[in-house]
């Protein structure tokens, strides 16, 4: 038995197993946001700036 | 198996060719570095499988209820991806850096409706001042009764409990925990020994 009392009181429960596929899911999310503002804020940058001086 | 194609079947896999997950082996701050300079995001899949479970229990003990550990679990675990950037190796070990936006998260979860009704009911203020500087010693805490304590625990204010299991449960240094929580480690030592003197004083009362 560990000598420690704070392991000793340590719970070992299951994580249920869909919050990885949301965490997952998520980042993914994140990842395809950033992609996307990328793309804006270089390739495409001139011509959101062009849309706006139009508008 | 030819090398070249073994390279370019864990390339794709991620496996190696015996079937074995290549990352398997790879440390925190390995995975990590990998993560950050290639925005290879499905490694932090890997990083989720050595601690969620970890994360899991803590927030549990601290919210006692599995669909709120769950969804905390869930934000803390994106966080500490948006986050990841910021992660410093030369300050902590992961597992540490983690663990404190877990408390973090934790703490300002089960506080949020009751912060001001919390705060130093237990142990008053004045009485933290006459004995806040008083060393307790952690063998002492050790010869308590494990149940006993972890009720105390869920009493003392969620800052202190955390504190403690930071320490004694996770194994952070001081001086982890200076550069973690930003404060001097003389700071982390009077919060550490007041943490210590308000559960006691908890146990006892129990």
């Amino acid at each position: 038995m560990d000598k420690n009392i704070f392991k000793r009181i340590e719970s070992s429960r299951e994580v249920p197993n869909e919050t990885k596929n949301q965490v997952i899911s998520n980042i993914s999310a994140v990842e395809k946001g950033k992609d996307i503002s990328r793309l804006f804020n270089t390739k495409f940058y001139g011509a959101v700036v062009n849309f706006f001086k139009l508008n | 198996m030819a090398k070249g194609s073994a390279v370019i079947l864990a390339l794709f896999t991620n496996k190696s060719p015996e079937g074995k997950d290549l990352f398997a082996k790879w440390s925190d701050e390995a995975l990590i570095q990998e993560i950050v300079e290639h925005g290879d995001s499905k490694l932090f899949g890997h990083l989720y499988d050595r601690y969620s479970s970890k994360v899991y229990n803590k927030c549990y003990s601290f919210v006692k209820n599995r669909d709120e550990a769950k969804d905390l679990t869930h934000d803390i675990f994106l966080r500490a991806y948006l986050k990841i950037h910021g992660f410093d190796p030369l300050k902590a070990a992961f597992s540490t850096w983690l663990y404190v936006i877990t408390y973090n998260l934790c703490a300002n979860y089960v506080t949020r409706d009751l912060k001001e009704k919390q705060k130093e009911t237990l142990l008053g203020k004045k009485e933290l001042k006459e004995k806040g500087y008083e060393d307790i010693d952690i063998e002492e805490i050790n010869k308590l009764n494990p149940e006993k304590l972890a009720l105390a625990l869920d009493r003392i204010p969620t800052e202190d409990k955390a504190l403690l299991l930071l320490k004694y449960q996770d194994d952070a240094s001081i001086k982890s925990i200076q550069e973690l929580l930003g404060v001097g480690e003389s700071a982390v030592k009077m919060r550490l020994n007041r943490a210590k003197l308000k559960v006691v004083k908890t146990y006892n009362s129990l």
